[in-house]
């Protein structure tokens, strides 16, 4: 095969790895989620989800993490054109609103810890955590991924394994939005009725 | 683009469910059933998480990617016997674990009577 020809052959099964890693992804959080289903009306007498979740405050969070996904969407097309620095305007819109959306999150913990609703508290608010929390800890391991990409993009010229690993982090920070809308309809709308 | 498109579907079917829930509450239960609104909600979901797996992932029926398509299909088949799965057991352990049961059982299974 030609030089190309491989290179072709290995991005596409180097991609196909990508896609098998955020499914085994997948199957983490399907774990929480059932987990959180079992245990979500166990909340041994304390706080149920109606009494904690701000459904204004979670939309807000929604369409912040709905307009980050589509910001690096934007990246992506812009990386593929070869427009540098537009794409580094839509990565940086991607982690603006990625920070905001964790920083809001962090927000609800921190308020939940004053008053004292925790994960040792009941099976309902481990489950929330940790499903949640999981959740969290991805994205911000997703922003540190994005300040890499976006490091190197500035001191570099756009290579094709550049543009290759903005493709990743674009699915990545995708994947992140699909378990988002499973988590706002699942433990949000559905736990505070 | 696609990307704008996928994203004003996802919107809309955002604010579609969360307004669902507001007219539930204030409502009180009276426009619909909760588990109509558990139904609809969820449906909307599985729509919107369909939206972003085709406009955002760029999943497609296209020969290329068949093997992706594959993975993802399999994933989600697991995801679900463990979802399904969990909730069908916790409730029938639960079921079983009450305590009119667990007297009746104890007696007609092991023979064993409380004193």
């Amino acid at each position: 095969m030609s030089q190309s020809a491989t290179a072709v052959v290995a991005h596409s099964k180097e991609t196909f790895g990508f896609w098998l890693y955020l499914m085994t992804d997948c199957l983490v959080f399907a774990t929480l989620f059932a987990t959180f289903a079992v245990l979500r009306s166990a909340t041994a007498g304390v706080v149920t989800g109606a009494d904690i979740f701000s459904l204004p405050f979670v939309l807000t969070e929604t369409m912040v993490l709905l307009a980050s996904s589509f910001a690096v969407g934007m990246a992506v097309v812009a990386a593929n054109a070869n427009k540098r620095r537009p794409m580094l305007r839509w990565l940086a819109a991607t982690g603006l609103l990625g920070a905001v959306f964790l920083g809001m999150e962090l927000w609800e913990f921190t308020v939940l810890y004053q008053e004292g609703h925790i994960w040792t508290k009941s099976a309902f608010l481990s489950s929330y955590f940790g499903l949640v929390g999981t959740h969290g800890l991805h994205i911000l391991t997703g922003l540190i991924w994005l300040a890499a990409l976006m490091g190197h993009a500035l001191k570099h010229d756009l290579s094709n394994r550049a543009k290759q690993r903005i493709l990743y982090f674009s699915l990545f920070w995708h994947f992140l939005d699909v378990i988002w809308i499973c988590i706002f309809t699942v433990v949000y709308l559905m736990g505070v009725v | 683009m696609r990307y704008l498109s996928g994203f004003i579907l996802s919107v809309a079917l955002t604010i579609g469910a969360f307004l669902l829930v507001y007219a539930y509450r204030s409502s009180d239960g009276e426009l619909f059933a909760r588990g109509v609104l558990f139904g609809v909600v969820g449906i909307f979901a599985v729509m919107q998480v369909a939206v972003q797996a085709v406009y955002f992932l760029h999943l497609s029926s296209d020969e290329r990617t068949k093997w992706t398509r594959y993975a993802v299909i399999f994933a989600v088949a697991v995801a679900l016997i463990i979802i399904v799965g969990s909730l069908w057991i916790m409730q029938n352990l639960n079921y079983n674990m009450m305590p009119e049961h667990t007297t009746k059982y104890m007696s007609q299974e092991e023979g064993i009577t409380r004193p």
